[in-house]
């Protein structure tokens, strides 16, 4: 088990870095040969900050957020950089790059301190189980030792009000169950039948935090919706069950994989608005991976485009939208149907380029309309323009090298 | 304006079998009671969330289902209305045998699930042509190869496999088969939904590029507002069953009068960040399409509902010209949207 | 770049993918080997009866059986019969049995439960019913009451297993065209007119056949098995004739020897068992390759 650094959430005024990835590489090895998913994606989130992350499909924007969390499906490799977590806001030597964990760190992490929702509710919910045990198991999985304290102080309390004999077996087994949590003995007694009857208060105590989660998420009768299973309950409210257990152990990042992308309009307004109540109680930052511009601009601080595997530009939300840079990004701006829009929308010619052999040069090159002889050759670095403002693009080369590599 | 098609009190249940002697315990009801003229050569917007029964409307027009009850008028070239016939009590056999099923045709959503995955493109292109003459050998692949160009692809792509193509190129390849019997009616059912943004827009463009050159009229189901404010000339929206309002586009869109066409609209997350939401957030969900809710439909939603909401259900009356609205407070929807979430930026 | 013809280029990627298991190409070699024996047979072991290939030569009547010497290479079983000649020739029974009923109960299978899926309503439900009552029958009950009726031969047999069999088709056959049945392409189909018996025969049949053939072999395998038990306990093939389980019925007083030399007629067992247990490994090992290469999740990846 990791020790939780104390967070001090609600303070987004300290812009201290959360997440950072350096030079991440993911490839996956397929039939038709090797596909460079992502080519060195360095991120930056910070504390406080809501990140959107856009491209469209096959972008990578699913596969930086599935290597983040250390969850990419084979065939896919991640093969290089670092993805440095700082959990302690006001501690910046303390960073931990998650890519040389063991896989128990990993464990311990997702759920407790990073956490994802993912697009398809009922995929992420196991129709066989009741929503209350759905839960409960990011409670029981990772706050055991936790409640396991709690339940012992309360049964050595004057006011517990148990039967005495029971209450001293009680007592035993939860003293054994604090001091060792893998004791032998404890799981022999979960063998036998009927043993495993002392866990009742363990939980109970985790289904009062599960209705507790839910109702904080603004679910009505969240005491009967914990007994429910989930084909009784509806898309929206669905994924809203999916947020409880994500946000259940309080994480310090939450990555939202195109959690909305399914949902009807109204009820992604709803979560919308759920989300940003949330971040600044039971959350401190999401990552937000979508490919509508809309949420985006409504939702987000700070933004990165992504396009073949790619960054190609990253800034803050208003600059993005008012002066983008990237030609693909003002491309992506022109081709979205807007409110008050007069004449053709302007499309982008040619297809997403097969990630197996990309262009040379600068991915986006044969479909950008200011493309020069430097694209087809050398491939763009980042360069910092203007306050916080990134993009990876020869446009922006200046002759003389003065540019500052970002 | 002359009419293509006309639905008439249109309904299509779907029957909850129950119990031990197998009957008919309650109906998911699609569609209920729709009503709606669509005229030659306009692209019609049909918008709503899902379960409002958009896309059964969609297919049971085209007679993919058997309505079941009401009428679907077609009208013949000359739009005579003594020359019009409900197909909707015609047997599929007679429609194909009266060249009506090549008239009217389809564009699904998803087209990875359109196409079938077993067959090549050129077979794909020509089974409906296969269906209405009797081509063969080279006629019938030059005409393949060009409703290829027509939605700008090639030759080239004759003998491949569906999945060899990008979802942006499948489309198309669904959108040549549609066409590929010189339809004059074709239904679109979300097309650009399951695509990219940068996709999107190429097929919306080709999509009305196609109505302008074939003379096509489309009826375009969807859920998302920008598109269809982009394409079609009048919209109208549905909720769980039925059509809360119709109007010229531009109309409902700054001077909508349903509360649910506002509560749409508001919703939008719209790429602008000069825009600062006032979203009218809407509490609960969709209610099943198995028990609607008695008298206006909308009312345990609506924040504006009366005691005459709960009883009566409103039906559509005209609000404008060409603008009709089912809503019992039509008159005042404004102003208490005004009063109750400010002013909304347009 | 030239490029093959689309057809030939899915066959490649589904052979890769069927030979990326180690299994299967064990699996496909025993099934060449077996293939092989089968061909010629008449060259590998020339036949004595002209007229019957299929009755093994036998020197004598004598019920012990001869252990592997010059004439007889793999031995003899008791009365005489050449087991190297059984062998050989049965590998031609088993192919004969399996492809007999594998075939008849496919396609009664596939088509009963075509119609049964694609048109549902009351055709399904009385086909269901049909289908229900052939499952009240065990295989082996139903194959003892028609041999007992008919007689014994190896044809009852098949005939046997076949009417029984169809039953597995069905069922895999009715729920993988209820799964299709919805999907866009078949709607899109239906609206262009097409009629029912070419939309069965052309776009739901080919994405629907693949569980048929996964089971179909291994039903290959286990056809013969239950041939096998058959001819064993006397229902199936007539003494003499060269079938491995009719082989192993004639070594049922001899699987174990006198007491001092215990394996002594080992040869009469291990070479009719041996032969059906690695025709039935063949099948199922190209049964389970072509499972993970069809399985439509881990195909594309």
């Amino acid at each position: 088990m990791i020790p939780k650094y104390a967070v001090d959430r609600g303070r987004a005024d300290t812009m201290a870095t959360l997440l950072k990835t350096v030079d991440l590489v993911t490839n996956f090895y397929t039939y038709e040969g090797v596909v460079k998913a992502l080519n060195r994606i360095s991120l930056v989130v910070d504390h406080g900050t809501t990140f959107g992350l856009v491209g469209e499909s096959g972008c990578g924007k699913s596969v930086t957020a599935r290597s983040v969390l250390r969850i990419v499906q084979e065939p896919g490799r991640i093969e290089g950089g670092k993805v440095v977590v700082y959990l302690d806001e006001k501690n910046r030597e303390t960073g931990v790059d998650l890519l040389e964990q063991s896989e128990g760190y990993m464990e311990a992490l997702r759920g407790d301190q990073i956490s994802m929702i993912f697009q398809e509710p009922n995929a992420a919910l196991n129709p066989t189980m009741s929503i209350g045990d759905q839960v409960s198991e990011s409670y029981l999985f990772h706050q055991r030792q936790e409640m396991n304290a709690k339940i012992l102080e309360d049964l050595c309390s004057p006011a517990c009000r148990a039967f005495y004999p029971l209450k001293k077996v009680q007592q035993a087994l939860y003293r054994v169950a604090v001091r060792d949590p893998d004791a032998l003995g404890l799981k022999i007694l979960d063998r036998i039948p009927l043993g495993k009857l002392w866990q009742k208060r363990l939980k109970r105590e985790a289904k009062r935090r599960s209705i507790d989660i839910v109702g904080k998420l603004g679910i009505p009768h969240p005491e009967r919706i914990v007994e429910q299973y989930p084909h009784s309950l509806s898309g929206g409210m669905k994924q809203r069950i999916v947020i409880a257990i994500a946000l259940a152990c309080s994480p310090v990042l939450l990555i939202a994989d195109e959690a909305t992308s399914n949902l009807d309009v109204t009820i992604q307004a709803q979560i919308l608005e759920l989300l940003r109540q949330l971040k600044h109680e039971v959350i401190s930052s999401i990552l937000l991976i979508t490919h509508d511009l809309g949420i985006v601009a409504e939702t987000c601080d700070r933004v990165a485009v992504m396009y073949a595997g790619n960054l190609v530009e990253v800034a803050d939300v208003n600059d993005l939208f008012k002066k983008p840079l990237h030609p693909y990004t003002q491309a992506l701006l022109e081709a979205v149907p807007k409110f008050s829009m007069e004449g053709t929308l302007k499309s982008i010619e040619g297809n997403v380029p097969n990630l197996v052999t990309p262009p040379p040069g600068c991915r986006f090159h044969p479909r950008c309309p200011h493309a020069m002889e430097v694209c087809t050759r050398r491939f763009p670095e980042m360069i910092e323009i203007g306050r916080n403002h990134r993009v990876a693009c020869h446009l922006f080369e200046r002759v003389d090298g003065k540019n500052s590599r970002a | 304006m002359e009419k293509i098609l006309e639905l008439r009190r249109l309904k299509k249940h779907y029957p909850i079998i129950g119990g031990v002697l197998r009957r008919e315990v309650n109906a998911v009801k699609a569609v209920d009671g729709v009503d709606l003229d669509i005229y030659r050569g306009e692209c019609l917007g049909l918008v709503g969330e899902s379960g409002c029964g958009k896309t059964t409307v969609g297919k049971t027009m085209i007679r993919l289902y058997h309505p079941t009850h009401g009428s679907i008028y077609y009208y013949g070239k000359n739009g005579d209305a003594a020359e019009r016939l409900d197909i909707g009590s015609t047997k599929r056999s007679t429609l194909k045998n009266l060249g009506i099923r090549g008239r009217l045709q389809m564009v699904f959503q998803d087209p990875t699930t359109s196409l079938d995955p077993r067959m090549l493109i050129k077979r794909i292109i020509a089974e409906p042509i296969r269906e209405q003459v009797n081509l063969t050998g080279r006629g019938l692949e030059d005409r393949i190869v060009r409703l290829l160009e027509l939605v700008g692809l090639s030759r080239d792509h004759l003998l491949r496999y569906p999945h060899e193509f990008s979802g942006g190129q499948r489309q198309r390849i669904a959108v040549a088969r549609a066409i590929a019997t010189d339809p004059e009616f074709v239904v679109l059912d979300e097309p650009t939904s399951a695509l990219d943004v940068s996709v999107q827009s190429q097929i919306l463009n080709l999509l009305k590029s196609l109505q302008q050159r074939l003379n096509l009229t489309y009826l375009f189901v969807t859920h998302h507002l920008l598109v269809v404010k982009y394409i079609s000339e009048r919209t109208a929206v549905m909720y769980l069953g039925k059509i809360v309002e119709i109007a010229p586009t531009a109309d409902l869109f700054s001077r909508a009068v349903h509360p649910y066409t506002h509560a749409l609209l508001s919703g939008i997350p719209i790429p602008d960040v000069e825009h600062k939401p006032r979203r009218i957030v809407l509490s609960g969900d969709v209610p099943s399409p198995v028990n609607p809710p008695q008298g206006c439909r909308f009312h345990p939603r609506c924040p504006f509902a009366t005691e005459r909401c709960q009883n009566e259900a409103p039906s559509l009356e005209e609000v404008d010209t060409g603008h009709r609205a089912a809503c019992h407070r039509k008159w005042e929807v404004e102003e208490l949207v005004r009063e109750k979430f400010g002013d909304q930026i347009r | 770049m030239k490029q093959d013809h689309p057809r030939l280029r899915e066959l490649k990627f589904t052979l890769h993918r069927i030979f990326r298991n180690p299994g299967a190409i064990i699996g496909f070699a025993l099934l060449g080997f077996f293939v092989t024996v089968a061909v010629f047979a008449p060259q590998i072991a020339p036949p004595k009866y002209a007229h019957n290939p299929y009755m093994m030569p036998h020197k004598g009547f004598s019920p012990t059986p001869k252990p592997p010497n010059k004439t007889n290479i793999l031995g003899t079983t008791s009365g005489q019969y050449d087991i190297f000649y059984g062998a050989v020739w049965g590998t031609r029974t088993a192919f004969k049995i399996g492809i007999f009923v594998v075939g008849i109960a496919g396609l009664v299978g596939v088509f009963l439960g075509a119609l049964s899926g694609y048109y549902g309503g009351i055709t399904d439900e009385v086909l269901m019913r049909v289908t229900d009552v052939m499952w009240a029958l065990p295989t082996l009950v139903l194959a003892m009451a028609l041999v007992v009726a008919f007689g014994r031969g190896l044809d009852k047999v098949m005939i046997a297993l076949a009417m029984v069999q169809w039953r597995w088709y069905v069922r895999v056959i009715r729920s993988e065209i209820l799964t299709l049945r919805d999907q866009d392409f078949i709607q899109a189909a239906k609206i262009m007119g097409v009629s029912d018996r070419k939309i069965i025969l052309h776009h739901i049949l080919p994405n629907a056949i693949y569980p048929i053939l996964i089971m179909a072999s291994m039903d290959m395998g286990s056809m013969v098995i239950t041939a096998a038990f058959l001819s064993f306990v006397g229902l199936g093939a007539p003494r003499g004739y060269a079938d491995w389980g009719q082989m192993v019925a004639l070594a049922r007083n001899y699987i174990v020897g006198p007491p001092e030399d215990p394996l002594r007629f080992w040869y009469t067992i291990v070479v009719p068992g041996g032969c059906i247990v690695l025709f039935v490994l063949a099948w199922n090992l190209i049964g389970d390759a072509l499972r993970d290469a069809f399985d439509p999740k881990i195909r594309r990846r």
